[in-house]
């Protein structure tokens, strides 16, 4: 049977990087396989030359045997091969059909055939089960019904060969569990899935095959039946990973750093009720829950609680000792993206590096260095602009920023997301080297293996009220994937 | 009688007023809605106010005139859009450039032609234009709003100021969108300038447009992008013009009110509107960004 899908010896620089060389693999029709690789592997690119997005230096591939050459996603479209990519391209103001119909051809000056396509794309959504109100505007739909607008973007064109770029990053666990169902749905139809991931148990649960991809090459591709996430980690990150830590409790009961008490607050959509929270000295306190069960407005408080109006706040915060925070959107919040690393770091530090009305500049910047070679953040290159650097690398240089200034309380929000997992590895032994040196750690995220790598406690935040609170002898996915849905 | 008299009065100066606006206001939403800024709406007027003029003089008729004016206003509008899509120019800055060439260029060319710098011959009242334009921009209003929303390229249009990626992901050139909106965007400000000198007037006179320009901008804004309540922002400016005119020379207690008080009314209004009743007002995302 000739292969749905095969690279021949591709290679793809952009000037002096090395992107992707000689990537050879080959997907077989109507089957699901996933693509993973640390950030900067050269999955995307990779993903992105069959998509037509790129044109490969060098090496062919093939679609059903047939060698193509696309100049553009149009073409790839036209052999029938769709994207999703990880950052929706959907206009929020428009209704789903709408930004649907942008796809299809047509002439300028035709009316839009809105009527007919609802049926037909209706008529998909049904068959595969990515339902969603077409004639909701986008901005008021979920990130998961926002994806399913995606996928079915792609279906109504009625492409065989699906490309998805890390589906599950922005969905909770129950979205994820139907996003799975689809699949397999469309996998039975005969489509063949590309999916690219960093999550290894995702790969295990859903895919036929794995291509591992490793500084721009391919490592290896094989059989999922064949391997193991402990196997694929080992190939990702080419050596292996240490073993998550069985902790024996060192908590210091006697020293209260952070107590919330009879907490609540509004913050419009997203409220906050009565909540009471402790965190001790040398302990590391997880907050699990689906993301705008309230998550928010406890950062908002914790942070910035002069901002909230009187009247929607009450309830007692006490932080005893210094806190310091990793934003849960640090491009936003924890950084200026187009100046230079050195500055960066100086945020929230000004006093330490500051003499009278002027900044010791050459200090900052001998620090700068000194916690880049540290952290191994790369390029070690203090001068370039934050923005430029990658996820992982950006990601480090926030806890750095945080960590090294020796805070009390941690408040750590959704600290890994976008960073691959030789970086998570290191985010989380710093965050423990924290905790053991006596801070109080609160995470908030919406990863369950991250909470439960970290925490003493977890509890579980649904619709602004704590439902559930596990110890660490206590917690599991089921119990607290139950919890995060309502249920106890 | 007589109140009836007066109220049938102001509001034909009001939608005779409202004319110049609806065109310049409908160019200008055009060529936001595909996410270029377009402040140059004020020169892109005078443009079609002069062509107009000229061009109606020579041949004696309006109808010339108007169409001399559409073919500034493209020629204009291309212009501009090959400096803010092609050169990524400033589009605030280039905007205001072009104000301040087109104040600029027509005293020169009137100084060429008729060897003054002022005003351009006047049209014969019989010539100018008496309704039509008006029926025009009604008519425009509502061609644009079906087509913005229900046609293929008024989703391209709509979707280049929103969300570009997307739509060069659908295959559709973002460029060339943006260039025939920005084009046609300078065709119907120059409408609204025509109809200023073919139709309120009968000839050009230096700055005839009076700001009519950053007000039609600001309808579009009050009007949130979109064409029906922009329309209602333009009428509700242009009585605003159209009151001050009947207020002058008006005494209040047997002092007659400095005119200029009265004429800085229509300005206020819009002040007031963008900047009190202007309410949750959301921009193309994708407006001004290069």
């Amino acid at each position: 049977m000739t292969a749905a899908v095969q690279f021949k010896g591709i290679s793809k620089y952009f000037g002096e990087v090395r992107a992707n060389s000689d990537i050879s693999f080959s997907v077989a029709k109507g089957s699901i396989h996933a693509i993973v690789g640390e950030n900067g592997a050269g999955k995307s690119t990779a993903m992105k030359i069959l998509f037509g997005m790129y044109r490969p230096n060098s090496g062919e591939i093939l679609i059903h045997g047939q060698s193509v050459d696309f100049a553009s996603p149009i073409d790839a479209m036209a052999a029938k091969v769709g994207m999703v990519h990880q950052h929706f391209m959907l206009a929020e103001p428009y209704t789903a059909l709408d930004n649907i119909l942008l796809q299809q051809k047509g002439s300028a000056f035709a009316l839009l055939p809105r009527k007919e396509q609802a049926q037909r794309i209706n008529d998909i959504a049904t068959r595969y089960g990515f339902h969603v109100d077409l004639n909701a505007k986008v901005e008021n739909l979920s990130v998961g019904e926002q994806q399913r607008i995606e996928i079915l973007k792609i279906l109504s064109q009625d492409s065989d060969i699906l490309i998805l770029d890390e589906p599950t990053a922005v969905l909770t666990p129950q979205e994820v569990q139907d996003l799975f169902s689809n699949l397999r749905k469309l996998k039975a139809e005969g489509k063949t899935i590309l999916i690219i991931t960093h999550k290894l148990k995702e790969v295990m649960a859903l895919s036929d095959a794995v291509t591992v991809f490793r500084s721009g090459r391919m490592v290896e591709s094989k059989k999922t039946t064949d391997t193991s996430v402990e196997d694929l980690a080992a190939l990702m990150v080419g050596r292996g990973l240490q073993i998550p830590e069985e902790r024996l409790s060192s908590i210091d009961i006697s020293k209260t750093l952070l107590n919330i008490e009879n907490l609540s607050a509004d913050l419009g959509t997203h409220k906050l009720r009565n909540i009471n929270l402790k965190i001790h000295a040398r302990e590391v306190v997880g907050v699990a829950g689906v993301e705008g069960n309230g998550q928010d407005v406890l950062i908002r408080c914790l942070l910035d609680s002069k901002s909230l109006n009187k009247g929607s706040l009450s309830g007692s915060i006490q932080c005893h000792g210094s806190l310091q925070a990793f934003p849960e959107d640090r491009l936003r919040f924890g950084v200026l993206p187009s100046r230079p690393v050195y500055e960066n770091f100086l945020l929230g530090q000004e006093h330490r590096f500051t003499k009278g009305l002027f900044l010791k500049t050459r200090e900052l910047i001998a620090r700068t260095q000194e916690i880049m070679k540290a952290y191994d953040i790369r390029p070690h290159n203090e001068r370039m602009a934050f923005g430029k650097l990658s996820g992982g690398n950006q990601q480090k240089l926030v806890v750095a920023r945080a960590l090294t200034q020796k805070p009390d309380v941690i408040l750590a929000a959704q600290p890994t997301r976008g960073v691959d997992i030789g970086a998570i590895e290191f985010i989380h032994n710093e965050i423990r080297k924290s905790r053991d040196d006596g801070a109080g750690v609160l995470l908030i995220s919406s990863e369950l293996d991250e909470l439960m790598a970290l925490s003493d406690r977890i509890v579980v935040l649904y619709k602004g009220q704590i439902v559930a609170e596990f110890t660490r002898s206590e917690f599991n996915e089921t119990s607290l994937g139950k919890a995060m849905g309502g249920g106890h | 009688m007589e109140t009836l008299t007066w109220i049938l009065a102001l509001t034909l100066a009001t939608l005779r007023l409202a004319t110049p606006l609806i065109f310049a206001s409908m160019g200008g939403l055009i060529s936001e809605r595909s996410g270029i800024v377009n402040v140059a709406l004020e020169g892109f007027m005078l443009m079609g106010a002069f062509a107009g003029a000229v061009v109606g003089y020579s041949f004696a008729s309006a109808w010339a005139g108007w169409g001399a004016a559409l073919i500034a206003g493209f020629a204009i509008g291309a212009l501009y859009a090959f400096f803010v899509i092609e050169l990524k120019a400033d589009q605030i800055i280039t905007g205001m450039a072009f104000n301040l060439l087109v104040m600029g260029l027509i005293p020169f060319i009137t100084k060429i032609l008729y060897s003054s710098t002022g005003s351009t011959p006047a049209l014969l009242v019989e010539d100018r234009f008496t309704f039509e334009p008006l029926l025009l921009a009604v008519a425009l209003v509502a061609a644009i709003s079906f087509w913005m929303y229900r046609t293929r390229s008024g989703l391209w249009v709509l979707f280049a100021g929103e969300h570009p990626e997307a739509l060069t992901a659908s295959g559709v050139s973002v460029r060339k969108v943006r260039w025939a909106a920005v084009t046609l965007s300078g065709g119907l400000a120059a409408f609204g300038g025509a109809s200023l000198s073919l139709f309120l007037a009968s000839s050009y006179s230096p700055m005839m447009t009076g700001g009519r320009g950053f007000m039609a901008l600001a309808a579009l804004i009050f009007g949130k992008w979109k064409p029906v309540p922009a329309l209602a922002a333009c009428i509700l400016f242009a009585f605003a013009d159209a009151v001050q005119i009947r207020l002058q020379g008006v005494q209040v207690g047997g002092i007659e009110i400095p005119v200029q008080f009265v004429q800085i009314l229509p300005y206020i209004v819009t002040i007031i509107a963008l900047a009190g009743f202007i309410g949750k007002s959301r921009a193309p995302k994708a407006l001004g960004h290069q």
